[in-house]
């Protein structure tokens, strides 16, 4: 019961090749496999965010996804983003990086890498969002240190650079 | 979580007959069936993906609004077609649990996901829902519990997505795994835990649902969803409610009861706003009069109260006042 499976999966444009059990899932391969451990392990089920990454540009949540069902799509972890800036002709990290340092919005940091992701999912669609579609766009990301508002004006001032990118 | 093999369904036939075999279990989104299983509360040799074997998206045929089993909750919450159709089910899906979850949970997978009862959720815990002979939740913590039909088994009924589609009169389209076919209106496919807290629905053990379709004459703009929680972002509703004024008035409670609880509407809607207003809040009277609360969740009436009203105000396009104190 319980085989291996070769999985080619897309992660921050890179093709990578692994073979994982079929019941592990991306959470997994990213930190136990590949090494990719800015993805972080909260809660494992569903409450936290922590493990958030975008799957084609869309924010989910790692733990729940069997990995198996990542193939054929564009997987970007937070180690992907800063690469991914400089190669559109960037300097530095991501706005939304830069910008959560600027403001100070973290403390431990834990909940920072599946914020940051979930931000860059928001700015991508929606340029210029206001307060309280941050606020709903952050909501499935639990911070237990900041209390969120250095969160918020990390995202505005992300947004207020332009596009959230530049 | 226990190994198992994944299998992906080429078809919707293929998941209902696989997922009917043995211990396997069927995955659509996975956010719940995976929680169960991490707690260890599920441990099937199979796993069976059905996001190849069910229909996606939106689209009107004859007199009916066809919505795919497995259309995520997220396009559910951003299609601008469903908010003009059916604003109640685009609020409820656009509302429920996180945005991450969202683009994850399938419109299947919410209707049929298990209940949320700690004890239930819990592998410490042997409870009357689990072929055990106590019901943890009345001497214990029951404050998210049941207000109605609760004295064997009072879990609320989970899914953001009942209400609305059950006040519109929406019925499932089932695939068996012998390729048969049957309707089955969603009122009638959920199974009060009084009956026996093992079994939550009437779907056989080799059916699935393929597509829901909602009839003509519930779209429209009048219908809504209120949702009380203790959070505004991302949390458990405390109690809602969901309107469809569209044709046949309808009115249906969720998170209160084992199933989804409709609420009788014996007059139709006046048609002035003082006697709208009036008839909601009957309305909304008569659907918390005959609540059993547990000791601990009598204090949930007002929120259940104050959705069904909330619910039938916004449907009929009158303003609410969330601030205005509601009787006691
Ligand atoms: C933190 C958190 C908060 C949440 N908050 C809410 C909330 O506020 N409101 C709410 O409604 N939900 C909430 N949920 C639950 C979430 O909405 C459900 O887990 C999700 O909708 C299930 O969909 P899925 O496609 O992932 O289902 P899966 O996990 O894949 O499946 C769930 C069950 O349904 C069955 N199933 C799936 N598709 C079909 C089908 N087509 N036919 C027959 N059976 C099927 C599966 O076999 C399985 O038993 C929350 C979840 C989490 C983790
Ligand atoms: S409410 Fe139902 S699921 Fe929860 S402890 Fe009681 S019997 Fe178990
Ligand atoms: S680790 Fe995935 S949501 Fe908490
Ligand atoms: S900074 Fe510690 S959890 Fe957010």
């Amino acid at each position: 019961m319980g085989g291996m499976r070769a999985l080619t999966l897309r992660i921050n444009g890179d093709e990578v090749r692994v073979a994982a059990p079929d019941h592990w899932t991306l959470l997994e391969v990213l930190r136990y496999q590949l090494r990719l451990t800015g993805t972080k392990q909260g809660c494992d089920k569903g409450d936290c965010g922590a493990c958030t990454v975008l799957l084609d540009g869309r924010p989910v949540l790692s733990c729940l996804l069997p990995a198996a069902l990542a193939e054929g799509h564009e997987i970007t972890t937070i180690e992907g983003l800063a690469p991914a800036h400089r190669a559109r002709g960037g300097e530095g990290a991501d706005p939304v990086q830069e910008a959560f340092d600027r403001t100070g919005a973290l403390q431990c940091g834990f909940c920072q890498p599946g914020m940051i992701l979930s931000a860059r999912a928001l700015l991508d669609r929606n340029p210029h969002p206001d307060r309280a579609e941050i606020r709903a766009a952050l909501s499935g990301n639990l911070c237990r240190c900041t209390g969120y508002e250095q969160i918020y004006q990390a995202v505005e001032l992300a947004a207020a650079g332009g596009e959230g990118r530049d | 979580m226990r190994r198992f093999s994944y299998h992906v369904a080429a078809d919707a036939v293929e998941a209902a007959r696989l997922g009917a075999e043995g211990s396997a279990l069927r995955k659509a989104g996975g956010t719940d069936l995976l929680d169960r299983m991490k707690e260890g509360l599920e441990r099937p040799a199979t796993v069976v993906g059905m996001h190849r074997a069910l229909p996606t998206g939106l689209r009107r045929e004859g007199e009916w609004l066809w919505i795919g089993a497995g259309t995520t909750l997220a396009e559910l919450g951003r299609s601008a077609e469903l908010r003009r159709l059916l604003p109640s089910l685009a609020e409820s899906a656009g509302e429920a649990a996180t945005p991450a979850i969202r683009e994850a949970a399938t419109l299947g997978g919410n209707l049929f996901q298990r209940p949320r009862c700690w004890y239930f959720r819990s592998r410490h815990y042997l409870c009357r829902k689990k072929g055990g002979a106590v019901c943890w939740a009345q001497e214990g913590r029951h404050e998210h519990h049941a207000l109605f039909d609760n004295d064997h088994c009072a879990v609320v009924h989970p899914a953001n997505a009942a209400p609305a589609l059950i006040a519109a009169g929406a019925v499932l389209h089932l695939v068996g795994g012998d390729g048969r076919r049957r309707q089955l209106p969603l009122a009638e496919a959920y199974t009060p835990a009084g009956d026996d807290p093992e079994v939550e629905h009437r779907l056989a053990a080799d059916e699935i649902v393929v597509e829901v379709a909602v009839p003509a004459a519930a779209l429209g703009p009048r219908s809504a969803h209120v949702e009380i929680r203790h959070k505004q972002s991302f949390d458990w509703p405390l109690a809602m409610a969901a309107a469809n004024l569209n044709g046949r008035p309808g009115l249906v409670l969720g998170a209160v009861a084992s199933t989804p609880r409709p609420v009788p509407l014996p007059e139709p809607p006046p048609a002035d706003e003082p006697g709208l207003r009036e008839w909601a809040a009957a309305a909304a009277r008569r659907a918390v009069a005959d609540a059993t609360p547990l000791p601990g969740n009598a204090w949930r009436l007002r929120p259940a109260r104050a959705a069904a009203e909330r619910a039938l105000l916004r449907a009929a396009g009158l303003a609410v006042d969330p601030g205005r104190k509601e009787e006691r």
